[in-house]
């Protein structure tokens, strides 16, 4: 009782609310948070360390980049080293508030808290070490139980072994005393050396610690695989520039991010500093741009030509799909919204495409644009007295078919059909969502520019789609993502006679894991594809974030 | 950091010594009472297949002495069953019989789950008498017998539903068209008659498929194939499979052939009489029968071999869709050898070679009228099959049983889609895609 | 108190600008009807052609015609029992005709069970998350937000095999902690226990739980109720409309999710409709197009009596949680 009672009283100061806040906020995400690590996180670390190997549903070899360098020819070293340089500036970042959260204080205590710190990432380490030793020891128990009797008894009897297995129960032994260790330092900091800025101290300096830890062994990888690749090259009597084709890529992506920079200066200045910058920036654009264009080739002379295709594909689909399906859903909204009968009823049938299962509206899809002359699409063809197309069938361009030169010949006939059917099954989700956003829109303000006498396109122009940006921004973002990890839509509706000229880069893949079994090379390019996608949120979310009008 | 690398590397060469570890078994003194076994098959509800097959379970369950029993589990197709072969490999539980292409057992056997049939095969106490498997069709039989390395001479499944990949022709279009009333002897034959039906008003040219079987039956038709076992290497190269992708890139330019999009849908035009010819699985002519008399189609139809190339004589691929057994205990596996054992049997053969129209895997028995029930199919037409395979003059090709072959089709529909695109010339694309088949070669079939 | 709050959150009511298009002319009004009539049959005309199509005969559905000749019922009750559609089996007592025993089985009903513990499942793994990110202040939550949010973008394809993994050995050891019933594989928590953490959902509850007044919270306080106590009793009774819209979209996407159930199931005992639509119109025999029209208009319905049913709470739900990026 008097324990409860002082914990009572201990919880009632602030520091003592604070924990109580702290812990129950834990709590309530605790369960998402265990299910988003083991479902969300997980996966991630585990498919880039299967992508180190080589891995045909059971690991094998460990092969460095080699999966990457397959991908993406020389580009992929190119790649690693940028990923290492994003992790030394994280820590930079980092690194610089922990300096500040140090200098909060000159007690002597902040050394201890940074020690803790370090304790804790280094442990943090040890954990990674430990379980992705574990993971492949466990991985390998169906092939340990094969002709036994595989019992659930069997299982769990094996998988209590591999905790046991040598190399991971010296890496547990290893965890165990680094937590240990981090354990003890902790409470030494939380009894003797506290103050107010640990907390802070020690997670900057565990985060850092463990960002320069990654940035190294990215650094290391790349480093090691470069030289091996030059080294092979060099036997083969070859030479291999990728030391070179580093240097220049990388310098002409840092010209045209600072022309960037140069170019948003420049808008923003008077006349004379204006035009100067721009001329910079124009400079540093075109030679950044010169750069790229001179040694992306030669980088890419070894890359996977299927999923640099398929990447090319996934844009075309992704700027087919998107500007197309977001404008008709917020025309048809915007016309719902006027005052009109049967809104309910337009509402609910817009809304069917969406909540129709694929593998039935695909049949339809199919028969529609069937390449037969009685198909649907084609007898329309006909009654405006056009030739009769194979659709889903073709695999030429649009480009070939209208005749027209080859860098305009864009994307197959047949993913345009699919691009329609993928359109068609997301306009009713997109209208309805405008709707609800029309809806939030204050009707004042309507009234306020009816009052000085604005018309019908001038108020969408300057009162609607402002207010409405946050929606257009949210389901851009949803759609760009969904495009790029697009797949049912198009595994559903290609045909063998398209070959892969609708492949978008997650088919190609999901190919790879299914009919070859590559995991080991499937994951490396479903890496790419996801820094791809990551890429192009940032990127979306600094232009367009911008211009988001946040009422 | 480092060391998570050195000890990745040490555990990677453990697994490559624990691969091949799989010792023989010996079945003699094995026990196999009071088994269950589980069985992945992919014959869908309502069909004459799985009500025959369900039957013949039903008997073996009540009549073995062993007392063990079958369960038989509908997994869709053979591309679901691959995935959940994959997931039952990572997970280890693994059913103990299967439906599946040689190509797709290999893969499995690649991983060390599927039991070599020919110890079960060959065992005194459990096999089938050497005098007794002289009526087994080994012709049909030996499609799953691997004899290039790794497997060294593993029987890995066994056949159970075999159909030819057949030729069929409309006598009376051919005749309606100005040609003589018979099927083509010659591909030249063929593909004139194909143009004039194209350049017709009434019909259409030869319905295309980018499929790979289909390919690879007129590869066979030019006296070729697209795997040379001695040399252990895939020959897309060669004469035979670049002439055999010109004449489809020839007959869709001038015409002559059109592709399709909806499966099935080439024989669905031959029944509704708007193509001289189709080609298809045998098993698929029960559907073209029942679809001709919906669509009042009455002219006369035939299924022969493929006719070849100039000398060549005619060919037909074989489809031999097979059962593999699965490791799981002596007892379980010598359970699952006694159902499949069962299931070759005199009886058993007769019962569903009479309800399914598919060849038997013996040489001893000969369906009659009164046992054939296949409702949608005329006896006679089974007679006319079974008469292609028997018929000496024949040559019978089957695709390679190589784990790699899985992949490989993948990647054949996209080079012939180039090529009768106009996108590239056959031999240059064929080329590549050699290069391509060789790297999966060596990679997937070791 | 929850009903005076409701007032001050942003509703929905079907709200129009009040200005007048009304009064502008009558010709286009025509233009915007025509405009909608023609998005109406763009966006049913596939799903109309369906349902004709299922009652045609194979010949009609060959040579795609618009309407059959007479309807053939029959396609509904041939396509029902080849696909194992639907069954129930009724035991009663053959003297005093009690009911003893009640069976039903079928992909529509595994469906409806999936869907039905994964939507109750997310709601309770979410809803909590949700309020963490909105209305606490708590160590690391900006990062950790954004680590949450930043999982959507993973590319599905890389989430297979782990994920596999995954629900074999956690299957394997709650079957060792509860018996057969806790099996993860082939059961209900490998179809349903991935999704209960969806990252939209919570994001989604997370906007519309910020716009909650924050004296409302003060108030709760000073009454001496917690945070755990102030969520069920106040901020649920409000979010009626953001957790409609959550069952509706959580209906639609365990309705329709093909590649997962198909890797996970080996039996049709929890198979989702979705791969029984599958693997009936991907037989390996040449199936009857009209039959797999009456299949898939089968299971296109109950999806559309749910729609027809929440549309409204939906919708209104959307437009609460305002959707910003």
């Amino acid at each position: 009782m008097s324990t409860l009672s002082a914990v009572n009283r201990a919880l009632a100061t602030r520091r003592g609310r604070l924990l109580l806040e702290n812990l129950t906020a834990y709590l309530f995400l605790a369960p998402a948070g265990l299910l988003i690590l083991l479902f969300g996180i997980f996966p991630v670390a585990f498919a880039f360390f299967v992508s180190l190997h080589r891995w045909r549903r059971f690991p094998d070899q460990y092969v460095g980049l080699a999966n990457y360098e397959k991908a993406l020819g020389n580009l992929a070293y190119i790649l690693f080293f940028w990923l290492a340089l994003i992790a030394f500036v994280a820590a930079f970042l980092m690194g610089k508030r922990l300096l500040k959260a140090l200098r909060r204080s000159n007690s002597a205590r902040r050394f201890a808290s940074l020690l803790a710190g370090l304790a804790c990432a280094y442990a943090s380490l040890l954990a990674i070490d430990w379980f992705f030793k574990l993971v492949p020891v466990i991985m390998l128990i169906p092939r340990q139980v094969r002709r036994q009797n595989t019992t659930l008894a069997l299982f769990m009897e094996k998988l209590g072994d591999s905790f046991t297995s040598p190399e991971v129960w010296a890496a547990g032994n290893a965890l165990l005393g680094g937590m240990i260790v981090a354990g003890m330092a902790l409470s030494l900091v939380a009894w003797r050396f506290r103050y107010a800025h640990s907390g802070q101290v020690i997670a900057f300096s565990a985060i850092t610690t463990l960002l320069v830890g990654a940035g190294a062994f990215l650094l290391q990888l790349t480093a090691v695989e470069t030289e091996a690749a030059i080294a092979a090259a060099r036997a083969s009597g070859e030479s291999l520039p990728i030391w070179s084709q580093l240097v220049f890529i990388s310098a002409g992506i840092a010209l045209i991010a600072g022309a960037w920079q140069v170019f948003r200066r420049g808008i923003g200045s008077y006349d004379n500093r204006r035009f100067f910058l721009l001329i910079v920036g124009g400079l540093m654009l075109a030679v950044g741009g010169y750069l790229i264009m001179a040694e992306a080739p030669a980088a890419l002379a070894a890359a996977d030509d299927d999923l640099l295709a398929g990447f090319w594909i996934t844009i075309m689909y992704a700027m087919g799909t998107v500007p197309v399906q977001l404008s008709i859903g917020l025309l048809l909204a915007y016309l719902l919204f006027q005052p009109i009968r049967f809104r309910a009823f337009f509402r609910m049938v817009y809304f069917i495409p969406y909540i129709t299962p694929f593998v039935a509206t695909s049949i339809v899809f199919r028969i529609i644009f069937d390449a037969g002359r009685h198909a649907p699409a084609n007898r329309m063809l006909s009654i405006v007295g056009l030739e009769p197309q194979r659709w889903i069938l073709e695999r030429s361009t649009i480009g070939d078919l209208l005749g027209l030169p080859d860098f305009l010949a864009g994307p197959s006939l047949a993913l345009i059909v699919i691009m329609i059917y993928s359109t068609w099954t997301y306009i009713g989700y997109d209208a309805v969502i405008f709707l609800a956003g029309l809806g939030n829109i204050p009707g004042e303000l309507y009234e306020a520019a009816r009052i000085d006498g604005a018309g019908g396109w001038r108020v969408f122009r300057h009162i609607t789609l402002p207010l409405l940006s946050p929606t257009v921004f949210f389901l851009s973002l949803v759609a760009i993502i969904g495009t790029f990890q697009a797949f049912t839509q198009i595994w559903i509706l290609r045909t063998g006679a398209v070959g892969n000229r609708v492949n978008t880069a997650s088919v190609y893949i999901f190919d790879e894991l299914q009919n070859s079994n590559r995991y080991g090379y499937a994951s490396s390019m479903a890496f790419v594809l996801f820094a791809l996608i990551l890429l192009m949120t940032l990127f979306q979310n600094r232009v367009m974030g911008r211009r988001v009008f946040y009422g | 950091m480092k060391k998570l690398i050195i000890v990745t590397l040490m555990l990677a060469a453990l697994c490559g010594a624990m691969v091949q570890a799989q010792g023989d078994v010996d079945y003699e003194g094995v026990d196999p009472s009071g088994q269950t076994v589980v069985y992945w098959h992919q014959y869908s509800d309502d069909s004459s297949q799985a009500e025959t097959m369900a039957a013949l379970i039903e008997d073996f369950n009540s009549s073995n002495e062993y007392g063990i029993t079958v369960e038989a589990i509908h997994q869709g197709s053979y591309g679901p069953i691959e995935d959940l072969m994959n997931t039952a490999i990572l997970s280890g539980e693994l059913p103990n019989l299967v439906a599946g292409y040689a190509n797709a057992v290999a893969g499995w056997a690649n991983e060390g789950v599927v039991v070599d049939i020919n110890l079960l095969l060959n065992s005194p106490a459990w096999g089938i008498p050497p005098e007794e498997q002289q009526n087994l069709n080994f012709d049909l039989l030996d499609v799953n017998q691997l004899d290039f390395p790794p497997f060294y001479g593993m029987r890995v499944a066994w056949a159970n539903q075999n159909s030819l990949n057949v030729f069929y022709t409309n006598l009376d279009i051919v005749e309606a068209l100005g040609f003589e009333r018979r099927v083509p002897a010659t591909l030249a034959e063929f593909e004139e008659i194909a143009c004039a039906a194209g350049a017709s008003e009434l019909y259409q040219g030869y319905p295309l498929d980018t499929g790979t079987s289909h390919f690879e039956s007129f590869v066979a038709a030019h006296g070729g194939a697209i795997f040379d076992g001695e040399m252990d290497s895939y020959i897309f190269g060669s004469d035979e499979v670049v002439a055999a992708l010109e004449l489809f890139t020839r007959m869709l330019e001038n015409n002559c052939a059109y592709l399709y999009a909806e499966r099935y849908q080439n024989t669905g035009d031959f029944s509704i009489g708007i193509t001289p010819f189709a080609a298809g699985s045998s098993a698929g002519i029960p559907f073209i029968t029942w679809d001709a008399a919906t669509a009042e189609m009455t002219d006369e139809w035939v299924v022969t071999a493929f006719p070849g190339a100039e000398g060549v004589g005619s060919t037909i691929q074989l489809f031999v869709p097979s059962q593999a057994i699965l490791t799981a205990t002596p007892e379980a596996e010598l359970a699952t050898w006694l159902f499949v054992k069962y299931l070759a049997g005199k009886d058993a053969q007769l019962a569903w070679s009479g309800a399914t129209g598919y060849f038997s895997i013996r040489n001893d028995i000969e369906v009659s009228e009164a046992d054939f029930t296949e409702p949608r199919m005329p006896f006679a037409r089974f007679i006319e099959v079974s008469g292609i395979l028997a018929d000496s003059a024949v040559s019978v090709y089957s695709s390679p049983g190589l784990p790699s072959y899985s992949a490989v089709r993948g990647l054949v529909p996209n080079v012939i889609a180039e090529v009768v695109n106009g996108d590239a010339a056959a031999a240059e694309a064929l080329a590549e895609l050699d290069a391509d088949a060789a790297e999966l070669h060596a990679e997937l079939d070791s | 108190m929850a009903s005076d709050a409701r007032a001050r959150l942003p509703s929905f009511k079907d709200k129009q600008p009040p200005e007048g298009p009304r009064k502008g002319l009558s010709l286009s009004r025509i233009g915007i009807y025509a405009v909608l009539f023609a998005g109406v049959l763009i966006a049913i005309g596939p799903f109309l052609w369906m349902i004709s199509a299922s009652f045609m005969t194979i010949s009609e559905v060959n040579l795609t015609r618009l309407l059959p000749e007479k309807l053939l019922w029959e396609n509904y009750a041939t396509a029902l029992r080849r696909a194992n559609f639907f069954d129930i089996e009724i035991a009663t007592d053959p003297q005093t005709g009690v009911l003893q025993s009640l069976q039903v089985s079928g992909y529509i009903w595994n469906s409806v069970r999936i869907t039905l513990i994964t939507v109750l499942g997310s709601l309770t793994v979410c809803i909590p998350a949700a309020y963490a990110f909105a209305r606490m202040k708590f160590v690391g939550r900006d990062f950790l937000f954004a680590l949450f949010l930043s999982t959507m973008m993973i590319p599905g394809i890389v989430m297979l095999i782990p994920h596999l993994l995954t629900v074999i050995w956690l299957g394997r050891l709650s079957e060792s902690l509860f018996g057969p019933a806790g099996a993860w594989f082939n059961n209900w928590p490998a179809l349903t226990i991935p999704f209960f953490a969806s990252v939209f959902n919570i994001f989604l509850l997370r906007q519309f739980f910020i716009q909650i007044p924050l004296d409302l919270w003060e108030a709760a306080r000073i009454d001496g109720a917690g945070h755990p106590r102030f969520l069920i009793s106040v901020v649920l009774p409000l979010s009626k409309a953001p957790i409609m819209t959550i069952v509706t979209l959580g209906f639609i996407g365990s309705w329709n999710a093909l590649m997962w159930p198909l890797l996970v199931t080996i039996n049709d005992e929890w198979r989702p409709i979705a791969v029984g639509l599958s693997n009936f119109v991907t037989a390996d025999t040449p199936g009857d197009l009209n039959l797999q029209m009456a299949a898939s208009v089968i299971t296109v319905i109950p999806i559309l009596i749910l729609y027809f049913v929440a549309q409204k709470q939906f919708t209104e739900g959307i437009a609460q949680t305002g959707i910003r990026g």
